[in-house]
């Protein structure tokens, strides 16, 4: 009997010992030291890239990762811990509600206060496992006018309960500069470059379809020897090639891959090329061209920016619309910061394309943990103001 | 009006050397000259926030230029607004110490108005920089309050216990105060985060510093008002808490990648 009350005894006072304050502080102690180490660790997917810049550093690491010292926030002892504060927290709270019934007054207050603190703290732990097990997230990519009924996550595509739409995409800019140095837009001058180094040729030709140069370098004894003839018959800005027809086209209108088809006659003959501005180390002969002349010197297509004094990019907006069943469910024009909620779902503006302004690509997150965790807020808030304000008093009073 | 920001900075200058003689001189005829100038400075800083806001046609809380300026406000805002600081000549001396290395620290950083990025457009980002910066501000004086505890309690020291007693209140206050805006703070950062990015929490460097400055001194208020840990314990609790408010602040920028770093 008496050993069975010792050991009941004993389970009591550890029972107290892991609900109380003391527990609970060391508790958080511990968890802001593995938050610290955290920061100072490469965590998740930095640690490839740290190894590729350190690769001493293999062993070292390997023994981390195996602890869990490489993905802090995500390991079981750092969510072990967060449970353990979980339940101390719940029992603690517990314990005040009973207090809360017998208080009067300020201590009343102060009691509701810590309460709800606490209480928050509770409120944003579930909300944090509910998005941990549930959440969802992804994201789309599509141009004006495209529709899509799944969105693409890491794994793979989640398929969505209705139809998203997206009617139009723009950016807003601050309002231009006043520098009538600086031109309007960007503009991009091209030239094509000729240069033969040991004849001290070296020419320069802006592009434009039909633009022609001739050139007679002269040879190393001073000569003027053989005179050419450089024409550009033809300018794309995005290339593309069809594999089988080899038919050139241009994409679209943006330079995204400039090239120049140049042609060069001389007395041994005359041939065709494709120059590029990405690619200058690369060139192509285009559909039965002859190959009646080897070219003896370089020619380079460069493409060069100067900037203009348009002004920094203000938000980029699209309008979404959501259908379902071919009717029209909503219309919304989201931006950064003004994102689309509809069904579970959220859309949120998150990148564009410079080179081409009709695409863009949205965030999609379902993450019904989101309003435990502000209710979580709001409860804090409401608490913190309570506890403030009664210690305010209360110090007040310690000090007269 | 860069010259209203020179102004203030002269102001805090100006109180920092008659706060710094005032203590040699006996009964400490120059406590009143130090108020006011520590007033006019933040009048001035006022005035300069407020002419930026304007000008900018947004809040003044975009960069660090302008988040130390709110800084150096609200250090100088917490002390003022303690009649239990004011009554400590060291104190006074101290603030306009951190004030003056505070504004001169910002006088380094771009102060042109710059037009803001699309993520820092939002109403949280005026609520989340200035609830921040005032808990900093809160914490940068119980760290001085804190430190004038540490040397008093020696037993060597001749400082009355009032005094001592008086840096102990103060720390206490100036975190509790402290603590609701950091939390505040926090929290409309993470209702910012998640209107612009989808995410309420990231784990990036700044945040979790955020996250170890609150738990710190969230052990400093049940340590202390719970009556576990007082007197010099509890104020090296404080001490360890502007520690990391200064890594979240500043060192998180210099020794680590962040989404953060708009502001470096
Ligand atoms: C990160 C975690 C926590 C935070 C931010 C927090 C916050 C607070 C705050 C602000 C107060 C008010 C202090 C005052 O009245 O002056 C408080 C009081 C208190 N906390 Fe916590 N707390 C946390 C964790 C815990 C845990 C895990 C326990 C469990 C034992 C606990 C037990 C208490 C108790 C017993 C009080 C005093 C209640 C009262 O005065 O009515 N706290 N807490």
């Amino acid at each position: 009997m008496k050993s069975n009350a010792g050991s009941r005894n004993s389970s009591i006072r550890l029972f107290d010992f892991l609900t109380s304050m003391k527990f609970a502080l060391a508790i958080v102690g511990l968890i802001a030291l593995a938050c610290a180490v955290g920061t100072f660790l490469p965590q998740g997917a930095e640690v490839a890239e740290y190894l590729k810049k350190n690769p001493d550093a293999e062993h070292c690491l390997g023994w981390f990762t195996r602890v869990g010292l490489t993905d802090v926030f995500f390991s079981w002892w750092f969510l072990a811990l967060l449970a353990i504060l979980s339940g101390n927290l719940l029992v603690c709270v517990s314990r005040r509600l009973f207090a809360l019934r017998r208080a009067t007054g300020l201590s009343r207050l102060r009691i509701a206060g810590t309460t709800l603190v606490h209480l928050s703290l509770l409120a944003i732990f579930l909300g944090g496992l509910i998005r941990g097990l549930f959440a969802e997230r992804g994201f789309i990519e599509f141009r004006e006018g495209e529709s899509t009924t799944f969105f693409s996550t890491e794994t793979g595509r989640i398929q969505l309960p209705f139809t998203v739409q997206l009617v139009k995409f723009a950016i807003e800019r601050y309002p231009a500069k006043d520098d009538a140095a600086q031109p309007a837009k960007d503009i991009y001058p091209e030239k094509l470059v000729v240069s033969w180094p040991e004849r001290k040729l070296s020419s320069v030709l802006p592009v434009a379809p039909g633009a022609e140069l001739a050139v007679a370098p002269k040879s190393p004894q001073g000569v003027t020897g053989e005179s050419f003839q450089i024409r550009i018959v033809r300018r794309v800005p995005d290339f593309m090639i069809d594999m089988t027809t080899r038919e050139v086209t241009s994409r679209s209108d943006e330079l995204r891959n400039p090239a120049i088809l140049v042609a060069v006659s001389g007395l041994g003959g005359a041939t065709e090329r494709w120059l590029f501005a990405r690619y200058p180390d690369f060139n192509m002969p285009p559909k039965g061209a002859s190959n009646a002349l080897a070219i003896p010197f370089d020619m380079g297509y460069e493409v060069t920016v100067t900037p203009g004094r348009q002004a920094p990019i203000k938000s980029f907006q699209s309008t979404l619309r959501i259908l379902k069943d071919q009717t029209l469910q909503c219309e919304k024009t989201i931006e950064v910061n003004a994102p689309l909620a509809y069904g579970g779902y959220t859309f949120y503006q998150s990148g564009y394309d410079e080179h081409d302004l009709t695409w863009t690509s949205l965030q999609v997150v379902r993450d019904p943990g989101v309003r435990v965790v502000y209710l979580g807020f709001a409860l804090m808030t409401i608490g913190l103001l309570i506890t403030t304000y009664v210690r305010a008093n209360s110090l007040g009073c310690a000090q007269q | 009006m860069t010259l209203l920001f020179n102004l203030s900075l002269v102001a805090c200058l100006l109180a920092l050397i008659v706060a710094a003689v005032n203590l040699f001189v006996p009964r400490r005829p120059l406590a009143g000259a130090v108020t006011l100038l520590l007033t006019l400075g933040v009048l001035g800083l006022t005035g300069y926030l407020g002419w930026r806001w304007l000008e900018a046609g947004r809040p003044p809380f975009g960069n660090m230029f302008e988040s130390l300026v709110v800084l150096a406000w609200a250090v100088v805002v917490v002390y003022l607004a303690l009649r239990a600081a004011r009554r400590i000549p060291v104190l006074g001396t101290a603030t306009a110490l951190l004030a003056t290395l505070v504004l001169a620290y910002a006088s380094a950083f771009e102060s042109d108005i710059q037009p803001l990025m699309p993520a820092l457009r939002s109403n949280w980002l005026t609520f989340h920089v200035f609830t921040c910066m005032l808990g900093y501000g809160a914490f940068a004086v119980s760290f001085l309050a804190a430190i004038g505890h540490l040397i008093t309690a020696r037993t060597l020291s001749r400082a009355s216990p009032e005094v001592r007693g008086a840096f102990e209140i103060i720390t206490a206050r100036t975190i509790s105060f402290g603590f609701l805006f950091l939390s505040v703070g926090i929290i409309t950062g993470a209702v910012w985060a998640n209107s612009a990015w989808g995410t309420y929490w990231s784990w990036d460097p700044k945040e979790t510093w955020s996250l170890i400055t609150w738990l710190v001194y969230a052990i400093y208020l049940h340590c202390r008002f719970m009556r576990l840990w007082l007197g010099r314990r509890a104020a090296w609790i404080a001490i360890i808490g502007f520690i990391c408010v200064l890594i979240t602040y500043v060192g998180v920028n210099f020794l680590m990648k962040s989404v953060h770093s708009y502001a470096s």
